[in-house]
């Protein structure tokens, strides 16, 4: 039975072998982006690990801004306030509890012939306060007087000892204000004071705001058992206390940049012949570029740096002959082929071009902006006052702005817009060295050349690789946070 | 001029080696030149253009992909076919258990067109004909008609039984002709009269 349709086999095999149709162009958009993707898979992974380790330390960085900016906000609050340890003997001005104060006081009794206790802003006095002291607060604040915890009072003169009902002692210490306390606490962790009498008249201890003392009885011995001398106790520094806020700096900059493209063949004669095209015909003039830089200190002599910069890099190209092709979408126009991908001219005046037809174009420029986000590791050396570093990272550059302009030769009219071939980001590499000059405690000059090389090609879908170089010269000021 | 006339075979060779190398430019000359020839292909193994232009695309992919395994043993059009044809398959496998199978009640009977007024129906028309093929029948059929495969080598391509494959063979040709009568009743009711 079947042989009576075998005639009809090669009927269909005739009529449908041989047509040609052509498919819509999102195919082959699909299949370049899925290729796209492929090209990047081998060294995808590379890129995926910068990318990731570039949020980590994005994330690394914003932690430690916040922690750094929080430590420092509630230190300066605790300068303001007096509560907090990490105003602990630092360049403190020097409380003194007046007389008219130890008259205020209530069972307060006259100013003794006792000298005033001073300690120096590096030492807690501690003299006159009873080593049975456990804890005592001066509070300045009027208002938040302890109701309760007021069972411990200084001592007057002459008077015999005191027993402190309570471990915390408040006292107003200005008068005339009316409206700050002071309250003094000393950490347990300072070391025993032996027979130590509280101040007959006045006590004088090295803080911004607030002193720490802790005593362990509750007991003052008689004034008579004063002593002359001090003991001095070393209080806790900065580093004590944990507090490093030059761990992080910003620097603000602008980089005087030259730049060059190396460009690289795929060897083949369309490729090389594309190559030296582009190396006679294209320039690069200098740019200048701005940014902000965030240093966050890991070591003693390294620190992390990340932050955002604006780099525009103009490629102007010579006037030469361009040839008519089709475009991705099967219409025929002028393919102008530059470093930074290819731009399509549809020619607004004459006759449409056929493949093959040729115009010149006059000077064209193609204009590029990228958002660079580098990711470094600066060794520093130096002093305080002047510091060198050299530095070596990678960053990415992400595309935000592009336009090419040209003119057709006897056209008088400009043709514009974006080229095609040419990434959205690419990614570069980093080395350089230089200094900061600091000018104060927290303020520094900066200097740094660099030098910055492209790790991946800024256009792709071209036989020429474009790779871009800059020699960078930043210039900007560090601020210490 | 077509993108054919604008492709030169003489530097086809010149072209793989680019597009091996990802020259994306090659690449779209490769695929301007070879998509519209296999577009028609795609069309009579599936239902649809959507569904031909999908396998149109993987299949390139492939090419590109594969590129550097070309050994230059044979035409360079029949290995992108194979390809793309491979593909069809490949997908026919993956969709085989939501296509429903269709029963057919009928024998062959001889055509009442001659072969000269068969052979006036166009392009299009036959590819619809082939196109409402159901799609186990489709395949088979042009694996025999198109490809010259044999059934021995359908049957292991399918991973069917030979008996199975000339059955839909048989059955794809029915429907055919009877497609084929209805269409030439319409189009020369003369003839169909006959």
């Amino acid at each position: 039975m079947s042989k009576d349709l075998h005639p009809k086999d090669d009927l269909f095999r005739t009529g449908l072998n041989g047509k040609e149709e052509t498919p819509t162009p999102a195919v082959w958009e699909a299949i370049e982006k899925e290729l796209d993707k492929k090209d990047r898979k081998p060294i995808g992974g590379f890129f995926r690990m910068s990318g990731r380790a570039a949020i980590v330390a994005l994330i690394i960085i914003s932690g430690a801004t916040l922690f750094a900016a929080g430590y420092f906000i509630r230190d300066a609050q605790d300068e303001k306030k007096g509560t907090g340890q990490g105003a602990l003997g630092t360049e403190g001005k020097t409380v003194e509890m007046s007389e008219d104060a130890e008259k205020q006081k209530p069972g307060s009794s006259s100013p003794t012939n006792a000298e005033p206790v001073k300690s120096t802003p590096d030492q807690l006095n501690t003299s006159g306060i009873s080593p049975s002291v456990e804890k005592i607060v001066v509070e300045r604040n009027k208002k938040q007087q302890p109701k309760t915890n007021t069972k411990a009072k200084t001592s007057s003169s002459g008077a015999s000892s005191e027993t402190l009902p309570s471990s915390s002692i408040s006292e107003p210490v200005n008068p005339e204000r009316q409206e700050q306390q002071i309250t003094w606490e000393m950490a347990r962790t300072l070391p025993p004071v032996k027979e130590h009498l509280l101040p007959e008249s006045s006590i004088k201890i090295p803080v911004n705001d607030a002193v720490i003392a802790v005593a362990k009885n509750n007991k003052f011995p008689k004034a008579a058992d004063q002593s002359t001398t001090p003991t001095k106790i070393p209080v806790a520094n900065k580093k004590a206390a944990g507090l490093q806020l030059s761990g992080f700096s910003l620097t603000p900059y602008v980089g005087f940049q030259n730049h060059s493209i190396n460009l690289k063949d795929d060897g083949s004669n369309w490729g090389t012949n594309m190559r030296k095209d582009m190396e006679t015909t294209e320039h690069l003039p200098s740019q200048i570029s701005v940014g902000l830089l965030a240093d966050f200190r890991i070591a003693k002599n390294l620190s992390i740096q990340s932050g955002l910069g604006l780099m525009q890099l103009d490629v102007t190209i010579q006037p030469k002959q361009i040839k008519a092709e089709k475009d991705i979408d099967g219409k025929v126009k002028y393919r102008l082929d530059c470093s930074a991908g290819t731009y399509f001219i549809n020619p607004k005046q004459g006759n449409y071009p056929r493949p093959g037809d040729t115009v010149t174009t006059q000077l064209a420029t193609n204009s590029l902006k990228y958002l660079n986000i580098p990711l470094n590791v600066k060794y520093h050396f130096g002093n305080n006052k002047l510091q060198f570093f050299v530095i070596a990272g990678s960053g990415i550059n992400v595309l935000t702005e592009q336009n090419l302009n040209a003119m057709v030769k006897h056209q008088y009219q400009y043709y514009g817009g974006r080229t095609t071939n040419l990434k959205s980001s690419y990614f570069n590499g980093m080395i350089g060295g230089g200094a900061t000059y600091f000018i104060g405690k927290r303020v520094g000059i900066y200097v740094s050349p660099q030098y910055n090389f492209a790790l991946s090609s800024m256009n792709e879908g071209l036989p020429v690789k474009s790779l871009p170089r800059t020699f960078n010269v930043q210039m900007g000021v560090t601020i210490k946070l | 001029m077509t993108a054919s006339e604008l492709f030169d075979l003489n530097n086809l060779e010149q072209i793989i080696e680019d597009c091996t190398s990802g020259v994306r430019a090659a690449q779209n000359r490769l695929y301007s030149f070879f998509a519209p020839r296999m577009l028609p292909v795609c069309l009579r193994y599936t239902g649809n253009r959507e569904e031909a232009e999908e396998i149109l695309q993987e299949g390139f992919i492939k090419v590109f992909m594969h590129l550097s395994q070309f050994r230059r043993e044979g035409s360079f059009e029949g290995w992108v076919r194979r390809i793309i044809v491979n593909v069809a398959l490949q997908r026919f496998r993956e969709k085989a258990r939501m296509y429903p199978v269709v029963s057919i009640r009928g024998e062959v009977v001889e055509t009442a067109g001659s072969n000269e007024t068969f052979s006036r129906i166009g392009y299009k028309d036959l590819l619809a004909l082939v196109q409402k093929l159901p799609p186990a029948y489709r395949l088979v059929f042009n694996l025999y008609v198109f490809e010259g495969m044999k059934h021995k080598e359908i049957a292991e391509a399918l991973k069917i039984t030979e008996g199975t494959s000339k059955s839909n063979l048989y059955d794809a040709r029915l429907i055919l002709q009877r497609e084929v009568m209805k269409l030439e009743s319409i189009n020369s009711p003369k003839l169909a009269s006959l």
